[in-house]
């Protein structure tokens, strides 16, 4: 398989771009739908390690670039890349996918630090109810019983901070550490999720869903086989893909806090731009999540999809 | 304007909600665009100024109340509607800025009893803008001071003041926040009142907490607060009977703060409101197999499911393999020998039915393959493990299994080769590590195996040591709240390989061996705090037995190299982490029967074995000692019972034997030797239970 035509150009044309003409380049190259629609379907079709690592090595050196919108046009990728990574390690192993491995990896180390140099840690304080804020008054709200949770309220406490980082720079992505790298690099596109396009969330959808259920057969029937609680009239179909036991392509490994970071992202897209596909890999991911029993992400999708009942039953009303 | 009676100002704020009310009801008289937008602009300032009004006449009256109470004071309908509709049409206008800037300027105002609903509703519907709106680049940062100039045309009712509050300066800090008071009053005002006549109110009153609740489980695992998360889900249980959602949250939530036993008991109840939930029901038998030791529970939970299920069903094949791991820890703890037969069997049959309902689980591969080879079917075990290695080619427990697997047949170079590229996927796995020590005394000596040993110490100063670092601060919450994911992770892997190596070399996975490894962490944690209040250890626990493990490994070696200073040393360290653990008795049993100092040893050994009655080498070497001091009669009984704790020993049925032959048994001795022989021809470097029964 070789690239298409319009890859093929974007490559040749950025290596040949004289310096100055950078930013205007920059300023064009997102709103090139036709590249983005032909960058989104190779990456889908799972071409050989050779046709996909000149694009790789390009998306990173737009990533890395001072050009924010380069760097946005790269961000944009990264959930179909990851889905990419993923399929391909599963079935043809480490050596078939250096080339996405090399960027996913190279994303990974720029985020552990900041441009100036210093380590990349994020912080934010957990609010407390003892503390008065610009929105409550611990005495007027508490408790008309006198229990211990009542009381605890009342225990005065400061806002405790809440860290993450300095995260490790790492030279190879192992088995180890590969679902900690692919949920920080996700976090990358999740934390600007509101500035992407809507193509970017519609492949990013559809990438968590083919994370989830590749390799199954109908893990949607999870929820059907219990007595029906609630039916969405837009959840969505049970899926069946008509293939004999035995074709079906290696099942993707996802760890919990990969799933987060996807959900996350979800969550706002289903509310802003893609509400069936949107929920579609929120009901594949709880599915997976329920398959797997992974309590932390069952948490997060039985609030969603729970939430989300609530709001389609409301604006039925309405 | 500035000394209305609040009967002026609620009459002005109901006139100014019903203004905007016709006016937006009336709809736009034109279609230009220009015309609309001025018209959306009117409504919106009649609402700002009802909201306004009304919540400065509440505020009002309520300072009057106190003397005279009279009721009534309440916000009007439409005005209430008024004060939830103005922000919400600013987003919907598309100007998401001022919309969030109303939420925040209604938020502010110092509320009264009569408001906290409709503040709940505002906090709730904020933190929802905020979840479902934003995200962390384009959140709007709140501006403090802006609003105290009281340049507005209108009356402002009072704000919060003050200069210790807590301003909430990103998305999170905001969501939280806003969740926090509404939880306060949602848990508060919430209806209780199970009579027919108010359950309209009910169910409303609960779906609105249930809503807050929702966002609240949203927010708080993005940043690992699972104890947070259960203390509010315990507050919401009061009013969540027979609410299967809620319940099966709080399961959740006490699954990931590490409380299994509660959480099993909530699971339970969850599985009495859903009676044909199978992921319930999994979960439950899955925390009974791995974290409660509760063999026999799990079984039944797994056989309710697996009888309401039909084979179709996409948890039917895990359920098998619950089931399996269920026969097979079972048999491993039990005493009777065709009772454990019977179960080892039981638990093949179900893996291989686990297999063929969906031959695509690696899992179901894997366990079966672990079970083979439990039962010593060296070659077909070989053969499963390698097609689970196909389903998922980096699975840590089916490539040290394939270790194992190579050295029960002798190809210990294979094996090596196979471990190096293991390890370089898993660099930080104690247990691949330790059983490459093994392997390396085999191969190379017990000098390259102590290398090895000295950088397990350094990768566990690296792994764990920011862990330690972190808690050692005095402060009581840091150590239970910050932690981001990583460390989360990090923590859950501390534990999982704590499981692995403690069952290492016990051999056995028996009631004695559990119970006994929960005594001695619990009496170790009292004893190495009161010994030392003021270097009372840091960092949690379970990094320090991690370190424990090593060293009696790292003293194990040091006798085999003849080095018993060096021993001792190691074996003091360990005591001094872990002072009551049949380990450390043990080692020092060891470190005495090396020196020929047989009665101090057999006194250590029997020390050891009154914690764990099942610590399959204790009994050994006991027997081995009592042998040497020429008490064979007792050694005979000792080593019978090492046996029987564990069959698939070679050691205990040679060293039985030697006794035996001691005895002039000659004939029963010999059939001990054919059968250690007959073992010896299967056995693993490190025995297969080092590899743990794990659903994931």
């Amino acid at each position: 398989m070789t690239l298409p035509k319009t890859v093929r150009e974007w490559l040749a044309e950025f290596k040949s771009l004289p310096d100055n003409e950078v930013h205007s380049y920059a300023s064009t190259v997102r709103q090139n739908e036709e590249l983005t629609t032909n960058l989104y379907c190779l990456f889908e079709s799972l071409p050989q390690a050779e046709v996909l690592d000149p694009v790789c090595h390009q998306l990173f050196e737009f990533y890395r670039s001072k050009e924010s919108e380069l760097k946005t046009f790269s961000r944009e990728l990264i959930p179909v890349v990851i889905w990419t990574y993923l399929s391909a390690l599963s079935t043809s192993g480490k050596k078939s996918v250096r080339g996405l491995e090399a960027f996913l990896l190279g994303v990974y180390n720029l985020e552990t630090t900041l441009p100036d140099g210093k380590p990349n840690v994020k912080t934010f304080r957990i609010p407390t109810f003892s503390q008065p804020s610009i929105y409550h008054e611990p005495s007027s709200i508490s408790s008309i019983s006198l229990t211990e949770s009542a009381l605890s309220r009342l225990d005065r406490r400061e806002a405790e901070e809440w860290c993450s980082g300095p995260l490790p720079q790492y030279e190879a992505i192992t088995g180890q550490n590969r679902q900690a790298i692919l949920s920080t690099v996700l976090q990358t596109f999740t934390t600007e999720i509101a500035e992407l396009t809507t193509q970017s969330h519609h492949w990013f959808c559809k990438s968590c869903s083919r994370i989830a259920t590749t390799g199954f057969l109908s893990l949607g029937d999870i929820q059907s086989q219990e007595e029906t609680a609630f039916s969405l009239s837009d959840s969505p179909e049970p899926r069946r893909r008509h293939s004999q036991y035995g074709d079906l392509p290696p099942r993707l490994a996802v760890s919990p806090s990969l799933i987060i970071e996807m959900l996350s992202g979800l969550y706002y897209v289903t509310f802003n731009s893609q509400p069936h596909l949107g929920l579609k890999a929120i009901y594949d991911l709880h599915y997976r999540a329920s398959y797997e029993l992974y309590a932390d992400v069952l948490l997060v999708t039985s609030a969603m999809t729970n939430s989300l009942q609530t709001v389609v039953s409301s604006s039925r009303d309405s | 304007t500035q000394n209305m009676s609040p009967r002026v100002l609620q009459l002005l704020a109901e006139s100014f909600s019903i203004k905007g009310a016709c006016l937006e009801s009336k709809g736009p008289s034109t279609t230009s665009k220009f015309k609309v937008a001025e018209q959306e602009k009117q409504v919106l300032k009649c609402y700002d100024m009802a909201g306004d009004l009304a919540l400065l006449y509440i505020q009002e009256r309520e300072k009057m109340a106190q003397n005279n109470s009279s009721g009534d004071e309440e916000i009007d309908i439409l005005t209430e509607n008024a004060i939830k509709q103005s922000p919400l049409l600013y987003i919907k206008m598309g100007n998401i800025k001022q919309g969030v800037g109303r939420f925040r300027e209604l938020l502010r105002v110092v509320e009264s009893r009569f408001t906290q609903s409709l503040r709940q509703a505002l906090a709730r519907q904020l933190a929802e803008v905020l979840i479902r709106g934003m995200c962390e680049k384009t959140y709007i940062p709140i501006e403090t001071y802006h609003s105290d100039s009281n340049n507005l045309p209108r009356p402002q009712p009072r704000k919060y003041s003050g200069d210790n509050l807590f301003v909430p300066r990103e998305l999170h800090e905001e969501a939280l926040l806003l969740l926090l008071v509404a939880e306060a009053i949602a848990t508060r005002e919430a209806v209780l009142n199970r009579s027919v006549e108010h359950q309209e109110d009910r169910h409303i009153s609960y779906e609105n907490t249930t809503a807050v609740y929702d966002l609240l489980a949203i927010t708080l695992v993005r940043c690992t607060q699972f104890l947070k998360l259960c203390d509010s889900f315990e507050k919401a249980m009061r009013f969540s009977f027979e609410e299967f959602h809620i319940w099966h949250q709080f399961a959740n939530a006490l699954v990931c703060a590490g409380k299994y036993s509660r959480a099993l008991h909530v699971l339970k109840e969850c599985s009495r409101l859903k009676p044909r939930n199978t992921v319930v029901l999994l979960q439950a038998a899955k925390l009974c197999f791995e974290c409660l030791h509760l063999y026999n529970d799990g079984i039944n939970l797994v056989q309710q499911a697996i009888d309401s299920c039909s084979d179709n069903h996409p948890l039917m094949s895990r359920l098998c393999v619950a089931m399996g791991i269920g026969y097979s820890l079972k048999a491993q703890s039990t005493k009777l020998q065709g009772e454990r037969y019977s179960l080892h069997k039981k638990a093949l049959d179900t893996f291989k039915r686990a297999y063929e309902l969906d031959p695509n689980d690696h899992l179901a591969l894997f366990h079966l393959a672990l079970q083979l080879a439990i039962q010593r079917q060296i070659s077909e075990a070989v053969r499963c493990v390698k097609i689970s290695l196909r389903h998922k080619n980096d699975y840590v427990h089916s490539l040290h299994l394939l270790v194992l697997l190579m050295t029960s047949e002798k190809k210990y170079e294979e094996g090596m080769t196979l471990i190096k590229a293991a390890l370089q996927e898993y660099p930080d796995n104690l247990s691949l590590m330790l059983t490459r020590t093994k392997l390396e005394e085999v191969l190379l000596g017990p000098e390259y195996a102590l290398n090895t040993c000295r950088r397990m110490l350094e990768l566990w100063k690296e792994l764990y040591e920011t862990d330690v670092d972190d808690t050692s601060s005095e402060r009581k919450y840091r150590t239970l709240t910050s932690n981001d994911r990583s460390t989360f992770d990090r923590r859950s892997f501390a534990q999982l390989q704590l499981n692995e190596l403690n069952d290492r070399d016990t051999g056995s996975l028996r009631a004695e061996s559990v119970a006994a490894s929960r005594v001695e962490q619990t009496l170790s944690e009292v004893a190495s705090s009161a010994g030392s209040i003021l270097h009372s250890r840091r960092g949690c626990q379970e990094t320090w037995l991690l370190q424990a493990q090593i060293w009696l490994h790292l003293a194990e070696l040091y006798l085999s190299l003849d080095k018993m200073t060096e021993a001792e040393g190691c074996v003091q360290e360990t005591s001094s982490i872990f002072p009551l653990s049949h380990h450390v008795a043990f080692m020092k049993g060891r470190v005495f029967e090396h020196k020929h100092k047989y009665e101090e040893a057999k006194s250590c050994y029997e020390n050891a074995l009154s914690i764990n009655p099942a610590h399959t080498k204790s009994l050994q070497h006991l027997g081995i000692v009592l042998h040497e001091q020429g008490n064979n009669k007792m050694a005979e009984k000792v080593l019978r019972e090492a046996v029987n704790v564990d069959p698939t020993s070679h050691q205990s049925w040679f060293r039985l034997g030697l006794v035996l032959e001691s005895l002039g048994q000659s004939e029963a001795a010999s059939e001990c030797h054919m059968t250690s022989l007959g073992l010896e021809s299967t056995s693993p470097i490190v025995p297969f239970s080092v590899i743990p029964h794990m659903l994931q």
